[in-house]
């Protein structure tokens, strides 16, 4: 039996989503590291844009998403959500979280929001 | 309710408690297939419409126009695709459901928090914040997660301030009306403004039958009924004679009431165990006990390592202070001191150790996406 919370995702209690998934939603933790320049000083926006792309992409399993793509809109939600903030946050170093998502919802956005977040000599 | 698989008790999810739902077969078996149109516009069984709208009327919510969509969040997400554009501003309760709060983003809506106390969202910000937005979003009772009632005086001051916003929405969430607790519930419903009162059988009747009834002002109810007659048609009137059965038949109105019943001993239980240890909650109404923290993550493990998943607040806040959401809709009053003993453990502990952390609530807002 899968416990669901009123938002309709699945209890963290039980590890198992209800799409009948795997609990690993992002599907990136056993990936290496990808060589993020940004991470380690001297990246630039590109970079930046490039890792939150692909984070966003693995995510919600969609790839090749455009700049307006909606996190929301696509199906994202909370336990997603905060699997993706936590991604983003191992590799670029910085401290976003889900408000920033429902804050800054599109791809664009949320990258501009992360970009923002940088330390001046990571950016 | 039984402990998990893990041993660990389940007070996060926020759903009702599976054996407080009138059984469903009876429900099932009186209906047949049956479209519940009786004209071109009408998308309402008759009956589940006379039903509603007493109920409605009984709240003193105008029934000029009813439709029936497929859950609140269905209706709401209509209702704001009515009369709201990408970029407009909505103002919605903080901490609120995170479902709503999504919608927003989903529909490019701009989410303005609004505080929320025990007796509702708080009118100043709503004051400040009426001018430049479209819509309201408001939970009038079992405010999740706060458990917050809208108190008759909050509407009344509420309207008062909204008589200088006349063209703003208002949409009440009324989503757990049938067991939510109060038997009234304050409206912000008048004539002359745009509004809709949603009530989901989510919490009553499980969340499975997907269908909520919208009271509205009359032309959001063409438009609303208009849309949804080009998209989906209506709702299938099978749901329909299985809510309006669970209405009326006498097994199903005693499982609610009996359900309203225990879902009010379960939270006064939790609450009366909290305030003798000093721990400061609200949850007038509703499936949930939200209690202020100084910090989440660390009293949620200790409550799992105490044997109790409750629910982190960070998902439900978008500019409000952190907690913790206990939801007691299958706490046993009899286990409701071990909840409160373990709890008012885990905070010692907490305060104990957190002073040289200097893990502000604005400290854990910035890293708030590590669970």
């Amino acid at each position: 039996v899968i416990d669901e919370t009123d938002e309709g995702t699945a209890a963290d209690v039980t590890g198992v989503t209800d799409d009948g998934t795997e609990p690993d939603v992002t599907g990136m933790t056993d990936r290496p590291s990808p060589d993020v320049a940004g991470v380690t000083g001297g990246g630039t926006e590109a970079d930046v844009a490039g890792v939150v792309a692909r984070a966003w992409g693995a995510a919600l399993r969609l790839p090749d998403l455009p700049a307006t793509a909606n996190f929301f809109a696509l199906g994202g939600d909370s336990l997603i959500g905060v699997l993706l903030a936590d991604e983003v946050n191992q590799r670029l170093g910085v401290a976003v979280d889900l408000t920033d998502l429902v804050e800054a919802p599109t791809l664009a956005e949320f990258t501009a929001r992360v970009t923002a977040r940088l330390t001046p000599e990571r950016r | 309710m039984s402990a998990g698989v893990d041993g660990v008790r389940d007070l996060a999810g926020g759903n009702p408690d599976p054996r407080l739902l009138p059984p469903l077969r009876p429900a099932l078996d009186a209906a047949e297939l049956r479209r519940p149109t009786v004209d071109n516009v009408r998308s309402v069984l008759p009956g589940l419409a006379e039903a509603a709208a007493a109920r409605f009327a009984r709240d003193g919510v105008p029934t000029d126009a009813l439709a029936v969509c497929s859950g609140a969040l269905d209706a709401m997400e209509r209702v704001l695709l009515i009369h709201t554009r990408p970029g407009d501003r909505v103002l919605v309760e903080d901490p609120g459901y995170p479902p709503v709060h999504y919608l927003l983003a989903a529909l490019g809506l701009r989410a303005v928090p609004c505080p929320v106390d025990a007796a509702g969202v708080e009118p100043a910000a709503v004051a400040a914040g009426a001018g430049d937005a479209r819509a309201l979003v408001l939970t009038p009772r079992a405010q999740n997660p706060t458990g917050a009632v809208l108190s008759a005086a909050r509407a009344g001051e509420l309207r008062e301030v909204l008589r200088d916003a006349p063209e703003l929405l208002v949409v009440e969430d009324d989503h757990a009306s049938d067991v939510a607790g109060p038997p009234g519930v304050a409206t912000l419903a008048e004539p002359g403004r745009r509004w809709a009162v949603i009530r989901s059988v989510s919490k009553s009747l499980g969340a499975d039958l997907r269908l909520a009834l919208a009271a509205t002002d009359p032309a959001t109810g063409v438009a609303l009924r208009g849309r949804q007659r080009r998209g989906p048609g209506w709702v299938s009137g099978l749901l329909q004679q299985a809510v309006l059965h669970q209405w009326t038949a006498p097994v199903p109105t005693a499982v609610l009431r009996a359900a309203r019943a225990a879902y009010a001993e379960r939270r006064a239980a939790l609450r009366a165990a909290l305030a003798e240890r000093g721990i400061a909650a609200t949850g007038d109404s509703g499936l949930n006990v939200w209690v202020p923290v100084a910090e989440e993550d660390p009293v949620v493990a200790g409550m799992r390592a105490a044997g109790y998943a409750v629910s982190a607040g960070r998902r439900f806040r978008l500019a409000s202070p952190p907690a913790v959401r206990i939801t007691v809709s299958a706490l046993p009053p009899a286990e409701a001191g071990a909840v409160a003993a373990a709890l008012a453990g885990v905070l010692d502990r907490v305060r104990d150790t957190g002073g040289d952390r200097s893990l502000s609530p604005a400290g854990e807002r910035a890293t708030g996406g590590r669970a």
